[in-house]
């Protein structure tokens, strides 16, 4: 049966403008991302030459096998992995427990704790003096270094504040007079509640420190525990060449061939981790990003 | 929530505070020997001591540098232990400051790599000292010194003070120098003969030979796609200042050249910069010059090089390009219209102010001064530049010739000598001078091909006696010449891209050169002539 209202000349007008601007858009953002995926199996050469010629005698896995024999880019991998799973679980627990508290009616000095919490988002202390804090607890070269100082996330707080506020208080104190206790409260009412908030949180989290590569550059010595940014920057950065020294002259050309062959496989690589996790997160990201709007 | 309930957790949030915000006893532990209190120190040590010393390397060498037979066979000779702090090239500079700032000085830094505007501004933080009283303590620095007088005032800053110890690498010396042209003009030897052409050697000639390659299909494919001559504009060794020198005082990348009278000159205001860009406009009117030569990368250009598009390019050495094949010959200057044939010469030269600092956390200046001359030791520097000999784990650069008791270079057998290089050598201060060939160690082979070419081919056109030195200019000056810099050259390097490609040069001389003034050319070439004169 079709009971489809009928579409006034207006509407469809409407419609097909919309369809035309989206698929301008989407081509926009997909043209790019196919010719790094495009790229990334091709000799780069030939890409230079040719452009994207896809010819099968200018197919390569040449620089997929460089990424995955070579033991820095893989370790930088699972190290990256670690710091971002690490970061995002105390990160989101953090900004969970400290916004729900701060979400809660008649807590005592809520005002001098928020205002305490949105200095530091106007106000650094400022990198050396941040390394002396660091470094007189013990942190450099370990992984804390990565994950403690960064965990309050003060606009992560508010997120999840504003997500809790929107609670109904009712059911809160439906809960209380089955004789539920606050923690028992935030368990098993508060947190199944907020799934996407949770979600939404931990993608930030984990692509923020995914993408990030400073902290571990200024606290970090030992190779072994870079994450992967710093590795590919190390690969693709090198040493500046200064002209006139012979043997650089030469390096140049070395690094340049080298860099250029891994360059679009090692953004495979590197992207590869959020573009999985994406699908999984979406129905929830739809709804918690709507969280700041509903106030 | 009960009144109970909120007054406790009020407690314990700010409880949690103010835990959060006690900190642990400072413990700034310094990076810094102790005073071993040693005096008269010579080699090998009976005491068992160990510097502190920061250092950068490459990501291919190894993370320790102890590793490195180099280093190893060291601390045999001295005794003296060294405890590194090692990181590579691209966070260097960061650990490096962050190392400052903290307080947590090394006793030296090794590949320091400032700057001179870095080396003056620690100097007058008090974060490196003075190393001239030092030098007493080195007789290898001394000899290199000694042979070589000319350094002692490229290493001393205006305030009479030397700061850092220098890299010295030689290859060839005065005009014969590797340095002395970096863009060597290639020419298509192939298609010359195919063509049945002589080479040119007049501007005339390259020109009527450039519009053979276009319209005769030198590589005979039936397609016009051949590129009579290609280019990097401003890019260094890829620019194609070598021609300037047929119309007059020649050109190079800083545009900056010292009469034999020994007055500095701007290539750019010179008036056969002019006549050179007006001719290489003509090229580039009759299709000559790529187009892409104002835009491209290396790779482009690499990627047409390896195809063999080209009937003349320049760079470095043609075995980056086109590969070391006969097919590719070096280009010998130019006659210009009236006769004349010269060519420029850059201001590159083998020398880095400052490899190595002595920084104030230092209590063992005699012990550092000592260890760190051990590093201008004639075979120690050579080794320290390129790679080591007898390494039973890795491939060497080197052997070591009893009989000479000298270094010989041993054939690469595929492995790129940059790899190779960078995994063994340790670079930091050391001097290798042009004497030290045949007598310490053999030459590099590419390095001698390049040499043998600019001896034959380029230096018997070479006019210029005198090149611009790296002289150490004070703050101020520094400060001023970058500030005319940042204006004046991107102003010029614009204009010549324009006008080879749109031409005007004629029209718009004038206006250029009071636009020069206008950006502080007088004062540019003040300061740099008063260096100059300093520097003599």
């Amino acid at each position: 049966m079709n009971s489809k209202i009928k579409q006034t000349k207006g509407d469809r007008t409407i419609l097909i403008i919309n369809n035309i601007m989206l698929s301008v858009i989407v081509t926009c953002i997909l043209v790019p991302l196919l010719y790094v995926f495009l790229s990334s199996f091709l000799e780069p050469n030939a890409l230079i030459r040719k452009g994207l010629a896809l010819s099968a005698t200018d197919w390569s896995l040449e620089g997929y096998r460089r990424i995955l024999t070579d033991g820095t880019i893989m370790r930088g991998f699972l190290n990256s992995i670690i710091y971002s799973a690490g970061f995002t679980i105390v990160t989101v627990g953090v900004s969970i427990l400290a916004g729900y508290t701060l979400s809660v009616d008649g807590l005592v000095g809520k005002k001098i704790f928020m205002i305490f919490f949105l200095i530091t988002m106007f106000f650094g202390g400022g990198l050396i003096p941040t390394y002396f804090v660091i470094r007189d607890l013990g942190m450099i070269n370990t992984i804390w270094a990565i994950i403690i100082p960064g965990a309050v996330n003060v606009w992560f707080i508010i997120l999840a504040r504003t997500y809790f506020k929107a609670i109904p208080n009712e059911l809160k104190e439906a809960a209380r007079i089955d004789g539920a206790s606050d923690f028992r409260i935030f368990i098993s009412i508060i947190l199944p509640l907020c799934k996407p908030i949770i979600f939404v949180l931990a993608l930030y989290a984990f692509i923020g420190q995914w993408n990030s590569y400073f902290d571990a550059m200024i606290y970090l010595d030992n190779r072994d525990l870079y994450p992967l940014q710093l590795v590919l920057r190390s690969i693709l950065i090198q040493n500046e060449v200064q002209p006139g020294m012979i043997a650089d002259i030469q390096a140049r050309n070395e690094i340049l061939r080298i860099s250029e062959m891994i360059r679009y496989s090692s953004i495979v690589v590197a992207s590869l981790p959020l573009l999985i996790m994406y699908p999984f997160f979406q129905k929830y990201f739809e709804k918690g990003v709507m969280v700041g709007s509903l106030k | 929530m009960n009144k109970i309930g909120k007054t406790l957790s009020f407690i314990l949030l700010s409880g949690s505070l103010m835990v959060t915000g006690c900190t642990n006893k400072s413990s700034s532990e310094s990076f810094s020997s102790e005073d071993y209190e040693l005096t008269n120190v010579s080699f090998p040590l009976k005491e068992n001591v160990s510097l502190k010393i920061l250092t950068s390397s490459s990501p291919l060498a190894a993370e320790d540098p102890n590793d490195k037979l180099i280093f190893q066979r060291l601390e045999e000779k001295t005794g003296v232990q060294v405890e590194w702090r090692n990181y590579t090239g691209d966070v260097f500079a960061e650990k490096r400051n962050l190392a400052i700032a903290s307080g947590e000085l090394p006793d030296a830094i090794l590949n320091s790599g400032f700057s001179d505007y870095e080396l003056l501004k620690q100097a007058k933080d008090d974060v490196i000292v003075p190393v001239e009283d030092l030098i007493q303590y080195m007789p290898n620095l001394q000899a290199v010194l000694e042979k070589a007088p000319q350094y002692k005032a490229m290493m001393t800053a205006p305030d009479g003070h030397i700061y850092a110890f220098p890299w010295i690498e030689e290859l060839g010396e005065g005009k014969e120098s590797i340095h002395s042209v970096a863009a060597f003009p290639w020419i298509n030897k192939e298609w010359l003969n195919k063509l049945g052409l002589e080479v040119p050697t007049t501007t005339d000639e390259l020109k009527k030979v450039l519009i053979a390659f276009k319209t005769q299909d030198p590589n005979g494919n039936g397609e016009a796609d051949e590129i009579p001559m290609s280019f990097i504009i401003n890019d260094g060794g890829q620019d194609p200042q070598s021609l300037f020198g047929a119309f007059g005082i020649g050109d190079n990348s800083d545009f900056t050249v010292v009469s034999n009278d020994g007055e500095v000159i701007l290539t750019a205001a010179d008036e056969g910069y002019k006549e050179s860009i007006n001719w290489l406009n003509d090229l580039y009117n009759e299709g000559l010059i790529d187009i892409e030569a104002f835009e491209q990368d290396w790779n482009t250009y690499l990627a047409k090089g390896r195809d063999k598009r080209y009937g003349m390019y320049f760079t470095w050495d043609k075995g980056n390009i086109t590969g070391m094949g006969e097919d590719y010959d070096l280009l010998a200057p130019l006659k210009g219209p009236d006769g004349h044939q010269n060519v420029g010469r850059t201001n590159g030269m083998g020398f880095d102010r400052s490899r190595m600092v002595i920084t104030s956390a230092n209590k063992n200046l005699e012990l550092t001064a000592k260890w760190i001359d051990q590093l201008y030791d004639p075979a120690q520097s050579v080794q320290n530049n390129w790679g080591t000999f007898g390494d039973d784990k890795q491939q060497n650069i080197f052997e070591w010739d009893e009989s000479a008791s000298m270094l010989k270079h041993l054939p690469l057998e595929g492995t790129a000598p940059v790899e190779l290089r960078e995994k063994t050598s340790i670079g930091g201060p050391l001097a290798i001078l042009d004497s030290y060939y045949g007598t310490v160690t053999t030459k590099p082979d590419d390095a001698a091909w390049r040499l043998d070419l600019m001896k034959k081919v380029m230096v018997p056109y070479m006019e210029a006696d005198n090149i611009y030195p790296r002289v150490f200019f004070s703050i101020e000056d520094l400060d001023r010449l970058s500030a005319i810099e940042a204006d004046l050259f991107a102003y010029i390097k614009r204009k010549r891209a324009e006008w080879i490609a749109n031409g005007g040069v004629e029209k718009e001389w004038n206006e250029y050169l009071s636009e020069l003034d206008r950006l502080g050319l007088q004062e540019w070439l003040e300061i740099k002539q008063s260096g100059y004169d300093r520097n003599q």
